[in-house]
């Protein structure tokens, strides 16, 4: 075998190579890699209130979702530092999405008897459908203090993951 | 001397041939898409997306010609790369109907090997003349494609120029218009609002009380009735059936659709009458020719899905990620034609029918009741009934504000605010989400539950529970006592 033939054969393999492993790779590379957890989220808090705003459809080349809302603890002090992240609960595993925290002077209007400040009330958080596997999750939010034990929520949000399709089971 | 002169002349001439080869193939998706959106395409975004098409040819030649230093075989591995850059969007569509998880970068990878496979073979294998004539026959090849395809279009501008020429675009004639003269012709304006629902179907599907805008359209001299039904669910058979005043496009084809499209009872009607005609043609659906229009408004750019060529070649591309699709263009194209729908009152003071077809609050969704843009996530969210709610929403501020100003300056005028078809919530959430329905006759009965208003140059008349057609065929009869009747309603 000639040169040629050699690199071009191993150009070939290189290439079917890249082919099956590109999506993980993409994944990774652009941050959008999910890691399978366990998380318990049988106990759920009752001082806890919520709302999603938006879930967009997948959108973009890594089929990105995008939902944005706000949630709060009731007890939560003045000016203390917030944080919400998002679960994504399937039966057997789950996957925990960051989210970016912003403030929302029209909740902390809302809710006068609780005497929040706006600072971190909403988050917004995406994630690539791409990177999430087939199956149907239940959307939780933890919400807590940052240096205190979050607690949970269950938002009654259900997705269902069939093939390329993600998109949100309505009750 | 002679001989070498001749032989370095034939040399450059096979080596300019092979080069407008692979222009010409490059040129082929252009043409193409240009040929099928022509009468939507303004001469800047011709001439933009050409000089965009030719600079990228001529971009992937230079690198070409360096990696090749030689013409023909240059010129061959262009014309296939560009090809295959060119169409990549379109060739990953088809590859997912069958492998839904091939993804862009699976494409990438498949176009990158079979790019450097080729030029390996192209370098190898190829003689230089063996790539000449394999880039002089497919450069006929697709010059051929480019003639066939191009051929209707040049007919129809042709024909245009000639119907302009010769001053057809009027049809009155001396024995008609004897029977009016034109100052007497107050103006007609009939307006169509896609997926406009009428209130009951409004109600039901939305949860909103429409009685205010009704009530609005009450206070400015408007006749209404909430409880009008269309006879079909799609735009085709209904408009068909509004323009030729009765409801046979129900039970038709879409080619019969069409044809009947093309030539229409009020539009042979109203001319007959002394009218001039004005059209209104979102996304270019109303197929009747062009030449029977005095004048006409057609909104430029191409659908709601892309609003230029070179963003619908570009989207067909490699760069398709790179295209925006802006949402504001959409947006731009609804206010534009509300506002020309005004200008249609200072037109002609008498004898103008103007006829509008408005794809609005039809899909896409991209504003909400205030005429904020609203997230694209959103523009086909039929789960939501609220985003469609909030575009009607908007709908009324726009159709209300039309219609004043119509009133304004066209007191004596006749104006007829209608929809095709209601909010055909059901239909769309099994369609896509397989949501059964309970009772589909029931569903039916509100999905084809309509807008219906009539402004009769401020008198009453009543069209309580008329079809559109209905309530057309009765304000003519009672401007030009032409003895239409009334058809079986669509109950």
């Amino acid at each position: 075998m000639n040169k040629s033939y050699k690199i071009l054969l191993a150009f070939v393999v290189a290439g079917l190579v890249l082919l099956l492993f590109s999506t993980k790779i993409v994944l990774l590379v652009t941050g959008n890699a999910l890691e399978k957890k366990q998380i318990d989220t049988t106990i759920t808090s009752p001082d806890l209130h919520y709302h999603i705003d938006i879930i967009s459809p997948p959108e973009g080349l890594l089929r990105s979702v995008f939902i944005r809302g706000w949630a709060f603890d009731t007890k939560y002090q003045a000016d203390t530092k917030r944080q919400i992240t998002m679960i994504l609960k399937s039966d057997t595993f789950a996957y925990e999405i960051p989210t970016f925290s912003e403030s929302r002077e029209d909740v902390r209007d809302a809710f006068p008897r609780y005497a929040l400040t706006a600072n971190d009330l909403g988050f917004g958080g995406t994630f690539s459908s791409i990177a999430i596997q087939e199956g149907k999750y239940e959307l939780f939010l933890k919400v807590g203090e940052v240096g205190a034990e979050p607690a949970l929520l269950k938002t009654n949000k259900t997705f269902i993951k069939e093939g390329v399709r993600f998109e949100e089971v309505l009750p | 001397m002679a001989e070498s002169k001749s032989g370095s002349l034939r040399k450059g001439l096979n080596s300019a041939l092979s080069i407008l080869s692979s222009l010409i193939v490059a040129l082929l998706p252009y043409v193409y898409f240009a040929n099928k959106n022509f009468d939507m395409l303004g001469k800047k975004d011709l001439w933009l997306s050409l000089g965009i098409v030719c600079a990228h040819w001529l971009l992937v030649l230079l690198i070409n010609l360096l990696l090749f230093r030689e013409v023909h075989k240059a010129s061959l591995a262009t014309l296939f790369s560009v090809l295959l850059l060119s169409l990549f969007h379109t060739g990953l569509n088809f590859i997912n109907r069958v492998f839904p998880f091939f993804y862009y970068w699976h494409g990438i990878l498949l176009v990158t090997t079979l790019i450097v496979i080729s030029y390996l073979a192209f370098h190898k294998l190829f003689e230089p003349k063996t790539a000449g004539k394999i880039n002089l026959i497919l450069g006929l090849m697709f010059l051929g494609l480019i003639l066939i395809n191009s051929f209707p279009t040049v007919i129809a501008q042709v024909k245009k120029g000639s119907a302009q020429r010769t001053g057809s675009v009027s049809m009155i004639t001396d024995e008609l218009t004897s029977q009016k003269a034109k100052e007497e012709l107050n103006n007609i304006y009939l307006f169509v609002f896609d997926e406009y629902s009428g209130h009951e179907g409004l109600l039901r599907y939305t949860g909103y009380d429409n009685s205010a805008f009704y009530e609005s359209l009450e206070n400015l001299g408007f006749n209404t009735s909430k409880r009008s039904r269309t006879y079909a669910l799609t735009t085709k058979a209904e408009v068909s059936n509004l323009l030729n005043l009765n409801f046979n496009a129900s039970y038709y084809t879409e080619a019969e659709k069409n044809e009947i499209l093309k030539d229409t009872y009020l539009f042979k009607k109203l001319p007959e009458l002394g009218y001039d005609l004005n059209l209104i043609n979102d996304q270019g659906f109303i197929s009747t020719s062009q030449e029977k229009f005095k004048y006409l408004y057609l909104p430029q750019k191409m659908l709601s899905r892309q609003e230029s060529l070179i963003g619908l070649l570009m989207d067909k591309s490699v760069y398709y990620p790179l295209v925006k699709h802006e949402s504001n263009a959409r947006v731009l194209e609804i206010l534009q034609m509300f506002d020309y729908a005004k200008k249609s009152s200072t037109l002609q003071e008498a004898g103008l029918f103007t006829f509008g077809y408005f794809m609005f609050p039809h899909t896409p969704w991209v504003v909400d009741e205030n005429g904020t843009e609203i997230n694209k996530g959103d523009w086909d969210n039929w789960k939501n009934p609220q985003v469609y709610l909030g575009q009607l929403k908007y709908a009324n501020k726009l159709i209300y504000d039309m219609v004043e100003t119509l009133i304004e300056n066209d007191p004596n005028s006749t104006i007829f605010l209608l929809s095709d078809h209601g909010f055909r919530y059901p239909t769309h959430m099994y369609r896509l989400f397989g949501e059964e329905m309970e009772d589909s006759d029931l569903e039916r009965f509100y999905m084809r539950n309509i807008l219906n208003a009539v402004y009769v140059s401020g008198e009453k008349h009543d069209i309580e529970a008329y079809s559109g057609i209905n309530t057309v065929r009765t304000v003519l009869d009672k401007m030009f006592n032409l003895g239409l009747g009334l058809i079986e309603e669509a109950n």
